[in-house]
């Protein structure tokens, strides 16, 4: 579905993504992990059409999407980043109805359907009972599933989250990446996340992506890429790889004594 | 939530209207309202009618058309640069317009024709955004990079204005000096159309804009992905608004706190989605100016207040007032 | 013995300034320097600031009223240094004094009396007494001639504008409003306490003034004089009696300049001269 040829990409000139190449199947989910400053961010930027690259191409069913018409993308693929300004106290209904944007009419004013849907999704994300609060007192969680059911709203095939569930606790967590299975198994829709979080990914994606130092160190399913040898090389630090007794998913457990 | 719109902009209405007679007979002379109506829809030859029609109106009218013009211009550089403190003059557009017009009253230009001052405010304040586009053009147009810029201008063109007044003798830069402090008694009428038409042309597109402002504000990420050329979009809004802006400083000097306060006041009372806080800013600046005019030429009779005075005494007031009293708590 | 004290005596007086005379005068202000010239010390004046009027003889330059430039007036050594009150910058003149200049500072005048008065200290400070006398019983004689003249006529009401943008007029504080008293004519903002406040064209339109005076400093031009025009209700339009003036020939509070400042208007309203000498 998403083809990524020869990418390069970074800020000032400088490649922080470095001649990489990959494909993103239809209906899978995608973790890209790797260390901070490895270019999971700037590739997730990239193939979302944020970043244009300095060289290479990514196709979205064969078209260039630097060559699409920038609204045009945004029917198909929608992005969350992983800061966003919230300065305005708008209610948090609002807030995600202005995900709709793309999808609304000419001068933008929401319709019926418009309101329906952002029913739906506040009842899919679990955001309803607090629909008519101000987000700027929301707790971190809780804005956190506004910020997804905003991006939901926008009703793209593809969604790109940037670290959705950085400086959340446990709790939330799950329930953050349960929805985006959700999503991903019931719905149908293909998920790109960039996770820091080695053993979320491992539970949740189908595929995953190891970036090192802007290049692909592996990719493949999560049992494959989260072995205890790469990821050793990867993140320098000693790792014990188990199974988790109730998934059968890879468990990556950090090792802390002196051997 | 629509019902307590239409009060709202019921009320508002209301005001105007009231705005309206009190600017019309207040003043020099008494004036009844029968007195309003047959020289606003009748022609004589006697006192009232000329300064009904002369003298009051064209004020009136400029009045509403700068504080509308300003006041939006202010909710949108606040909405754009996301800053609570932004208004009209943020980008340097006072600096620009201030400099425009000391130049030309030290070339002496205001004794040589009537559209000097208005015509190099405008050009200055032009180069005052140009200068800001200028050093904005590679970093797409972000909001710090736009207050750093909209600051560096605003140093540089005060700089110049000093230059000039150090210079300048003094009943040149008595002159300077009060054009600066703004002030609606000394334009020419010839002005008032062109600068009416611009303005409310220039409102009309930015209310429009409502919607596309309140997705800009969620940030240069979120916004492209939505689908808006953020960069470009800013570029388009923030010239339309500085040439608003630039319209009203042309005419009437240097008007502070509308641009600033109007926004904040409004916000209070009809929230913040740009939709609606754009044109109800713009009514509200409407409204307010025009009284602040007319207690500028009324509290003092015969002598006339600089009007920047009376908006910052007005304005602050009242803002003190919204701030303390308990309620929602807002950021901005 | 009792020629050395007289020697001692005299030295004393003179010392003490009873005939002083000083030779390196600096004006920091145009009518200080047109007050000097009056008494015939123009020799006298080393420097003036910038907008003086000229004189025969080109003097130093030592910047603007507002920011007189002190170390040139110090390499000057100046044996006095004078200044007027208002328009003077008064921490420039303080740091002056702190220095060791000497200087007398004029008042601020707001009649013809006290521009008579100031010129007279004027005079007696720099050792013109005389000379001063002279002028002053020549002016007001001359004045006194006009008045007489001028007295039975009916008093015309006259707005004095002197700046166009903003609108500014002379109030009661300011010495151009008693021009009024010597051309037989009232002011119609002279109810107005301040010197030069900021008027509306509306009560200027109330007041109906018989003649408007546009006093040009360089910022009004025909064109103001045709926006008054428009307004035809007040009755110095309908008859046609706005004239513009020089802002030297009006706003310069020395005694000879007042009563030249009475000429002029006399002659530029009332053409048919008969009031003029």
């Amino acid at each position: 579905m998403i083809q990524i040829n020869n990418l390069s990409c970074g800020y000032n000139k400088i490649s922080v993504v470095k001649n990489i190449s990959i494909d993103i199947k239809k209906g899978s989910f995608t973790g890209i992990i790797g260390k901070n400053g490895a270019g999971k961010t700037t590739l997730l930027k990239s193939l979302s059409g944020l970043l244009k690259p300095y060289a290479g191409n990514i196709l979205l069913n064969g078209i260039d999407i630097y060559k699409m018409k920038r609204n045009l993308l945004a029917e198909k693929l929608s992005f969350m980043p992983q800061n966003m300004p919230i300065d305005f106290p708008f209610s948090v209904k609002d807030f995600i109805m202005f995900g709709r944007f793309p999808l609304m009419n000419l001068f933008k004013y929401a319709t019926k359907r418009d309101y329906e849907k952002v029913e739906e999704i506040m009842d899919f994300t679990e955001t309803k009972n607090f629909a008519e609060r101000n987000i700027l007192e929301l707790s971190g969680g809780e804005r956190q599933k506004v910020l997804i059911a905003q991006t939901l709203a926008q009703e793209t095939d593809i969604i790109a989250f940037d670290e959705p569930t950085s400086h959340l606790d446990i709790g939330s967590q799950s329930a953050i990446f349960r929805l985006l299975r959700t999503l991903n198994l019931k719905h149908g829709k293909t998920i790109i996340t960039t996770i820091h979080d080695l053993n979320a990914a491992g539970e949740f994606c189908s595929d995953l992506i190891l970036m090192n130092n802007g290049i692909i160190f592996s990719s493949g399913t999560a049992t494959e890429v989260l072995n205890y040898k790469d990821i050793e090389t990867v993140y320098n630090t000693t790792v014990v790889v188990k199974t988790n007794p109730v998934s059968n998913k890879p468990v990556v457990i950090p090792v802390f004594s002196e051997k | 939530m629509k019902n307590n719109l239409i009060l709202k902009f019921s009320i508002l209405s209301a005001l105007f209207v009231a705005a309206f007679v009190f600017s019309m007979l207040s003043g020099a002379g008494d004036i009844s309202l029968i007195e309003l109506f047959k020289a606003l829809f009748s022609k004589t030859d006697d006192n009232t009618f000329i300064i009904i029609n002369h003298i009051r109106l064209p004020r009136f009218i400029l009045a509403v058309v700068s504080g509308a013009g300003l006041a939006a211009s202010g909710c949108i550089f606040q909405g754009i640069l996301r800053n609570p403190l932004a208004d009209p003059f943020t980008l340097g557009i006072s600096g620009g317009s201030a400099f425009g017009a000391s130049l030309a009253f030290a070339f002496g230009l205001a004794a040589v024709c009537w559209i000097y001052i208005p015509l190099s405010a405008f050009i200055g304040a032009m180069l005052a955004i140009f200068l800001v586009y200028a050093l904005n053009i590679k970093k797409g147009f972000d909001s710090n990079s736009m207050i750093l810029s909209g600051v560096v201008a605003s140093y540089i063109f005060s700089a110049a204005v000093m230059l000039i007044f150090a210079i300048l003798s003094s009943d040149k830069l008595f002159s300077a000096f009060m054009w600066l402090m703004g002030n609606l008694s000394s334009f020419d009428e010839r002005l008032l159309m062109p600068v009416t038409i611009i303005i409310t042309a220039g409102i009309a597109v930015l209310c429009l804009f409502g919607n596309l402002i309140n997705v800009i504000t969620l940030g240069e990420q979120k916004s492209s992905s939505l689908g808006i050329n953020t960069a470009r979009t800013v570029k388009y809004i923030f010239l339309l608004s500085s040439l608003i802006t630039a319209s009203a400083v042309s005419c009437c000097g240097v008007i502070g706190f509308v641009g600033l306060m109007m926004p904040h006041i409004t916000r209070k009372f009809v929230g913040n989605d740009h939709r609606i806080l754009i044109p109800a800013s713009a009514f509200a600046g409407a409204v307010f100016l025009p009284v602040c005019d007319t207690l500028s030429r009324t509290l003092l009779a015969p002598v006339e207040i600089p009007v920047g005075v009376i908006t910052s005494i007005v304005g602050g007031l009242f803002f003190i007032i919204l701030l303390l009293k308990p309620g929602r708590k807002f950021s901005l | 013995m009792t020629k050395k004290l007289l020697l001692i005596f005299i030295f004393l007086f003179i010392a003490a300034g009873g005939y002083a005379e000083y030779k390196r005068i600096i004006s920091l202000a145009p009518s200080v320097t047109r007050s000097l010239y009056e008494l015939g010390l123009e020799e006298n004046i080393k420097a003036v600031t910038i907008y003086c009027p000229e004189g025969t003889v080109k003097k130093e330059n030592i910047g603007t009223l507002l920011e007189p430039n002190i170390e040139k007036i110090i390499s000057l050594k100046p044996d006095l240094i004078i200044s007027t009150k208002e328009g003077n910058n008064k921490s420039a003149i303080e740091k002056m004094q702190r220095l060791g200049c000497k200087i007398y500072v004029m008042d601020t005048v707001s009649s013809f009396d006290e521009i008579c008065a100031n010129f007279q200290n004027l005079a007696n400070y720099v050792g013109k007494k005389e000379t001063a006398e002279k002028i002053i019983s020549n002016v007001i004689k001359e004045i006194n001639e006009i008045t007489a003249k001028t007295k039975d006529k009916k008093p015309e009401k006259i707005f004095w504008e002197v700046g166009a943008k903003p609108l500014f007029t002379a109030g009661k504080k300011s010495f151009v409003n008693n021009y009024n008293k010597f051309l037989g004519t009232t002011n119609i903002f002279n109810d107005v306490d301040m010197r030069y406040p900021n008027v509306t064209m509306e009560s200027v339109i109330i007041k109906n003034p018989d003649i408007i005076l546009l006093v040009n400093m360089g910022d009004i031009t025909f064109e103001e004089m045709q926006r008054w025009k428009k307004i035809k209700t007040i009755n110095a339009v309908k008859n046609n009696k706005i004239y513009m003036l020089d802002v030297n020939d009006i706003f310069t509070p020395t005694p000879l300049t007042f009563l030249k400042g009475v000429k002029i208007i006399l002659k530029t309203v009332y053409r048919d001269s008969v009031y003029e000498k």
